[in-house]
């Protein structure tokens, strides 16, 4: 049974997060308590969960390298986006991306309506940038050369999953045959899991995890939604948790997320491993 | 009452023996006499931090107990006593220049957790044996006389072993809710019988076995005191078929003699 694979330190899986830094993610983005960039809102999420993946995986004896993960911008540029020690790194055990924030900024953390919160350290390991085009075809090229090799090194591995993160269209080709031939690299466990999480500066309701039936709103929508993976169990089950309805086949795609559809969406997308 | 004892553990296949994480007592093996024996199996959970250290007070807490003490107030002393274990893991890692990380810290804050099973033996003057069970989680008790299973405790189906069992925290705030949901089951002994205590893993290979018709204490009780190498030797084959999960493993056996 695909995506059936243990996931240990000596058969660790691979998150890959690439991620849309062309200009129009400077605009705003709905749906938070505060204000944002959507820039800012995905360097905040994706930030906030490489914190929490670490904090998981942490034991007495460190932190457990059942993930490797990368980062990879494409905007101005094409290329790994981890800042200070681990700048130029793609993909980096957990251990050291834990071991090596790029800055560990101090954040109040509400306990309650009427209490007064508290500090909390929240590390950073990138931060936001929008400027330039939208170069996915070569962001996708890229994830693909990244993961043949990997993949090469882990040939039983729980298949690595990669998030593609976007408000636009690509600037630099037709994504789709890419997206396809990314996700036909595969581990004796499956084949890879591309999901694509499309962010809006307008006010329409996302839609998130659409089944293969679901009507979307235009061509764009429904390119992104054939790009896209459906759901493997564990994360069905997961979405299921978040009271989630989700339709049989569902797929790894959000359209128009806003802020807490991003939270939603990267938590039950990286739901594979199963810790007790 | 005379009793003997067995135990047998193994971490996960590819890790470490320091990575294992269920807790048994007691450690010794061997023939006793005794008028009540405590015994107990416990399982760390693997995503919160010195769940093993916690797994162990519990099992010791319950085992060096007296008769008169219950479950509840086992736990209560248990989490009691956790705060004092934290401050010296804290001066440990400190003296080791190994202060606690900014990953480790939410882990520590929310506490340790284990599954808990705690089982006690008597055989009052003139009178049957008797044992009594408590749990929380999905440790297990099979007793078995005459080579047929005649109680599985608290779960007696393999499709109940999920990924969220119910757990003891380290933290005295959970005191009540872990005390409402303590599962207790009681029954009588006869010499010849055999009580297997077991975590998860073993438990569920065990409960699919009966299921199916085959007879899993066989193998269990075939393996001879102390015999570690025959344990892990007979362990390393069910993984290889995919019947045994790979996780932690431990084995109590109680065997009561007269």
């Amino acid at each position: 049974m695909p995506f059936s694979a243990e996931i240990s330190r000596a058969n660790p899986t691979c998150f890959l997060f690439l991620i849309d830094q062309s200009e129009s993610m400077g605009a705003h983005i709905g749906g938070g308590d505060v204000p944002m960039t959507k820039a800012e809102a995905v360097a905040d999420a994706v930030n906030r969960l490489l914190s929490e993946l670490s904090i998981k995986c942490a034991k007495e004896d460190g932190v457990r390298d059942y993930f490797h993960v990368g980062v990879i911008g494409y905007g101005a540029a094409v290329g790994p986006i981890l800042d200070g020690a681990l700048a130029g790194r793609d993909l980096v055990p957990l251990s050291e991306v834990a071991a090596r924030p790029a800055r560990m900024e101090e954040r109040t953390r509400q306990n309650g309506r009427h209490s007064a919160g508290r500090t909390v350290k929240f590390p950073t390991w990138f931060s936001p940038v929008a400027y330039g085009d939208t170069p996915m075809c070569a962001a996708l090229t890229r994830a693909r050369g990244l993961l043949g090799p990997w993949l090469a090194d882990h040939p039983g591995c729980f298949p690595p999953v990669v998030v593609n993160i976007t408000d636009g269209v690509s600037t630099d080709g037709d994504a789709l045959p890419v997206a396809q031939g990314l996700q036909a690299l595969t581990s004796a466990d499956g084949h890879v899991l591309l999901f694509n999480l499309h962010l809006s500066s307008g006010l329409s309701d996302p839609v998130i995890f659409p089944g293969p039936d679901t009507a979307l709103p235009d061509d764009y929508a429904r390119q992104l939604h054939r790009m896209s993976s459906p759901l493997p169990d564990q994360m069905m089950a997961a979405a299921a948790r978040q009271d989630l309805v989700l339709d049989a086949g569902a797929r790894g795609f959000a359209f128009n997320a806003d802020i807490s559809a991003i939270v939603q969406f990267l938590d039950v997308g990286t739901q594979v491993l199963e810790l007790r | 009452m005379r009793c003997v004892v067995s135990s047998f553990w193994l971490p996960r296949d590819g890790s470490p023996v320091e990575q294992y994480e269920d807790a048994y007592f007691p450690r010794r093996t061997g023939a006793r006499t005794t008028p009540r024996l405590r015994l107990a199996v416990a399982d760390g959970a693997s995503e919160s931090m010195l769940s093993g250290l916690w797994a162990q007070t519990l099992v010791r807490t319950w085992c060096r107990s007296s008769r008169r003490r219950d479950m509840a107030d086992v736990v209560a002393s248990a989490m009691s006593g956790w705060d004092t274990t934290l401050v010296a893991y804290r001066k440990g890692r400190e003296a080791e220049s190994r202060p606690i990380e900014w990953f480790e810290q939410p882990g520590l804050e929310r506490g340790a957790h284990a599954t808990l099973l705690g089982i006690e033996l008597t055989r009052p003057p003139g009178s049957e044996g008797r044992w009594s069970a408590v749990s929380l989680g999905d440790s297990c008790l099979f007793q078995v006389r005459d080579d047929e299973l005649v109680t599985a405790f608290p779960l007696t189906d393999a499709a109940a072993f999920g990924n969220a069992p119910k757990l003891v925290p380290s933290s005295a705030r959970h005191l009540n809710r872990v005390v409402a949901h303590l599962e207790r089951a009681e029954g009588a002994w006869q010499p010849g019988d055999m009580l297997f205590l077991t975590t998860d893993a073993l438990a569920a290979w065990f409960l699919t076995e009966a299921a199916a018709g085959r007879t899993p204490w066989r193998a269990m009780n075939g393996i001879a005191c102390d015999d570690s190498a025959a344990f892990a030797e007979w362990a390393a084959g069910e993984r290889a078929g995919r019947r045994l999960r790979n996780d932690d493993l431990t084995l109590v056996r109680v065997e009561p003699t007269r």
